[in-house]
């Protein structure tokens, strides 16, 4: 990042990687407006930052320090973080040490939930969360799954370890819950001899159910998950491959299936329940067409790859029939963005995307008044059809949106506001319930350990889906993020706390190697409470992706009495396990 | 001080360099060619990887004076009168997000489909291997090469398929 401190205005400029650029900047004002960083001198400019995932949402001490120096120099200073420090120095998310009890029938079914949490946040709390949840989303732990009772507790320690608790593409926690929920389902299912795929759709919440009240207090919006899990199920050809497994067993070799259900909770989210610092979790959207039929739409969000320029201009463009390249998408300015909290935890759609659509109907109710008055006859008179209103019965009377904002400038009715410009600030009444189910597939050397996954097929359910080909890219990408922590990813200190990866040569981020071809699908089922009926994708996948591995992997060991390993689950994890069962000799 | 003359997309450039500067640099800092990103400091992630007499390199690995009479190109050097078509392949598949890794990504396979022009789904995915992508999860990456190796031979590339 690079503040640039003017001491003549007394005017800060801060280019930086920011996937909140208002809520840094207000915090600098709360914190330091008494010495003149007034929050109209204050500019934070963040223009192509790179993959954010949670990490760049938080204020870092460089940042507050390079500031400072700013301000005292009065000129330019620019605060670079390489690789290393990045790794060593930077916030880091998970390290949940969880305990968890499932309670149920002998025959499967679920009745109780319970969670004790020790969670590592480091010798402080990185985690920008919403006030009124210290634990963030944990408590959708209850997962997929009709049950009545559930309870939950978590102790946040110190530790001597970078700053903790960053939700890293994740909505505040839900990996960790989803993760627990995930696993222990299949654990249940290995300890009463059921089918893992049956024993979910026993117990999945059902359709006619929802809005469905969480034991937790959420009221899920919508959901459908018994044809999600049964659309992988087909796809992937799930009772063939159980018939192999256990064919191949016969034959001493390890095979496994491991299924994921889960149950997001993104778009935080509704101001009752969410602020972070006091500030409202709302989003905003604002619409300016020009008198030539052009338009500029600005958001109080900020894209990191996910595609916002794609996704918000179809938004528009299917509301108000202005075409999509003509429609100009701008974030990352504070200086002329409208207000946001910005883009983390799956919100950009359920939030800024709403407030697109809310702004463009403004809009397209002024549009109506323009044709009333243009065509002559009453409001009521008129009917829509994306791009123009026609006169009801007489299709050939009708003037297009081109030709009504060019009357908004050059030809309005008398009394009415001139221009063409709206603006909106969505506080959405809930949250959204994203979910899916995936199925992964192993194949584990016996002599080495080494694990293959043969395939992986992820089912998403994001209700509406604006543009396929960026959602698919969202769960393509979410699914190596979530392969990375089941299997690779793990930041190793020693008994002094000194780390001992702390570069990308032993720290692994997954390759094209390690990553399999990705199979995707998807159903929908609509948000019942958003504009457009969509819930938010970007999460799902990193949430869904490490127990459906985790589960593949103990499933391939399950018949030797093997009912649980912790995740990063590596060759060597696995090795140690033959050989303690007795499978093969250590050499 | 060294003195270098380096061949930067077509043009020569010659520079007194510090015989320690690494080739990034000389390329970020000294020649203002962004393109070419920083992304590790362990030769790990290739997001520097540009080329060097027309092979791919690690530019955090090479030493300016390393280049010294050789031809460099960078990603800011590979369109000509047009997308490249590895640049259009990227994106007609969607095979960037955050766009990070995009520019070592491409020039790394401009290597790749030098040397084997029509590679296997398998190959592609051993050829970047080198090249870390944090947010695709490569599916779209693989897509991108196997477009441009189609262009580059000759055939009409379809539009990409729609997403089912």
């Amino acid at each position: 990042m690079s503040p640039d401190f003017d001491p003549i205005e007394a005017h800060l400029t801060m280019y930086m990687t920011t996937q909140a650029p208002h809520a840094i900047r207000t915090v600098i004002a709360l914190v330091a407006g008494h010495v003149g960083l007034s929050e109209e001198k204050i500019r934070v400019i963040a223009s192509d930052i790179g993959g954010g995932f949670g990490g760049k949402v938080p204020v870092y001490p460089g940042y507050v320090i390079a500031i400072a120096a700013s301000v005292l120099i009065g000129k330019p200073v620019k605060w670079i973080e390489d690789r290393m420090e990045n790794l060593q120095a930077d916030s880091f998310a998970r390290d949940y040490d969880m305990t968890c009890e499932l309670a149920a029938t002998k025959d499967g079914k679920i009745q109780g939930l319970r969670i004790k949490t020790l969670a590592d946040h480091g010798y402080t709390d990185a985690a920008a969360n919403p006030s009124k949840y210290p634990a963030g989303m944990f408590s959708i732990c209850t997962g997929s799954y009709d049950y009545g009772v559930a309870f939950t507790e978590m102790d946040a320690v110190y530790t001597n370890k970078p700053p903790g608790g960053v939700a890293y593409r994740c909505s505040f926690r839900v990996t960790e819950a989803v993760h627990a929920i995930e696993r222990m389902v299949d654990r249940l299912a290995l300890e009463i001899g059921k089918d893992s795929a049956q024993l979910r759709m026993e117990n999945f919440i059902k359709k006619e159910q929802f809005p469905y009240h969480s034991p937790l207090g959420w009221e899920y919006d919508s959901g459908d998950y018994g044809p999600a899990l049964q659309k992988a199920m087909d796809i992937i050809g799930y009772d063939e491959l159980r018939k192999e497994q256990a064919e191949k067993r016969k034959n001493g070799e390890l095979m496994g299936i491991g299924i994921c259900s889960f149950t997001e909770v993104v778009g935080a989210g509704p101001s009752k329940d969410f602020d972070i610092l006091g500030i409202k979790m709302f989003d905003s959207a604002e619409i300016r067409v020009h008198p030539t039929g052009k338009a500029i739409a600005r958001f109080g969000t900020k894209s990191q790859g996910q595609g916002h320029e794609t996704t918000y201009a179809q938004i528009i463009a299917q509301e108000l029939g202005i075409p999509d390249e003509h429609i100009h998408i701008e974030e990352g300015d504070t200086d002329t963005a409208p207000y946001g909290l910005g883009t983390y935890a799956s919100r950009s759609t359920p939030t800024a995307g709403a407030a697109a659509a809310v702004a463009a109907r403004k809009l397209r109710d002024k549009a109506r008044k323009i044709a009333a008055y243009l065509l002559e006859v009453s409001e009521e008179d008129l009917e829509w059809e994306v791009g123009k209103f026609f006169v009801k019965g007489a299709p050939e009377k009708s003037k297009t949106i081109q030709e009504l904002v060019f009357a908004a400038y050059t030809n309005h009715p008398q009394g009415m506001e001139a221009g063409f410009e709206a603006t909106h600030y969505y506080d959405p009444p809930n949250l959204t319930f994203p979910f899916g189910s995936y199925i992964c597939v192993v194949d584990i050397d016996k002599e080495t350990g080494s694990i293959k996954i043969r395939r992986f097929v992820a089912i998403d359910d994001c209700g509406t889906i604006i543009n396929p080909m960026i959602v698919q890219g969202q769960i393509h990408g979410g699914l190596t993020q979530g392969l990375a922590p089941a299997m690779f990813e793990e930041l190793i200190y020693d008994e002094d706390g000194n780390m001992l990866n702390g570069s990308f040569m032993d720290y692994l981020v997954p390759t094209s190697v390690e990553s399999p071809k990705w199979e995707t699908g998807h159903t929908i089922t609509p948000c019942p409470h958003h504009p457009i009926g969509a819930k938010g994708v970007g999460e799902s996948p990193t949430v869904g992706a490490p127990p459906a591995i985790a589960n593949a992997i103990i499933d391939a060991l399950s018949h030797l009495g093997v009912t649980h390993i912790d995740i990063p689950i590596t060759p060597l994890k696995v090795w140690n396990i033959l050989v303690e069962k007795g499978v093969i000799e250590a050499v | 001080m060294a003195n270098i003359t380096v061949h930067i997309n077509g043009v020569a450039q010659t520079l007194d360099v510090e015989p320690r500067l690494l080739l990034v640099h000389l390329i970020r800092e000294n020649l203002n060619l962004t393109g070419t990103h920083i992304g590790c400091d362990t030769s790990s992630c290739g997001a520097c990887t540009v080329l060097m007499d027309g092979r791919s390199v690690k530019s955090c690995t090479v030493y300016a004076v390393q280049a010294n009479g050789k031809e460099i190109m960078t990603i800011e050097g590979l369109a000509q009168g047009g997308l490249h078509p590895l640049q259009e392949g990227f994106k007609e598949e969607h095979g960037l997000q955050c766009g990070f890794c995009t520019p070592g990504m491409i020039m790394r396979c401009v290597d790749l489909l030098e040397r084997n022009p029509n590679p296997t789904e398998d190959e592609i995915r051993w050829g970047i291997s080198g090249n870390l992508c944090r947010c695709t999860g490569y599916n779209n990456i693989v897509k991108a090469v196997e477009y441009a190796a189609k262009k580059m031979q000759g055939a009409e590339v379809p539009a990409a398929e729609t997403v089912a």
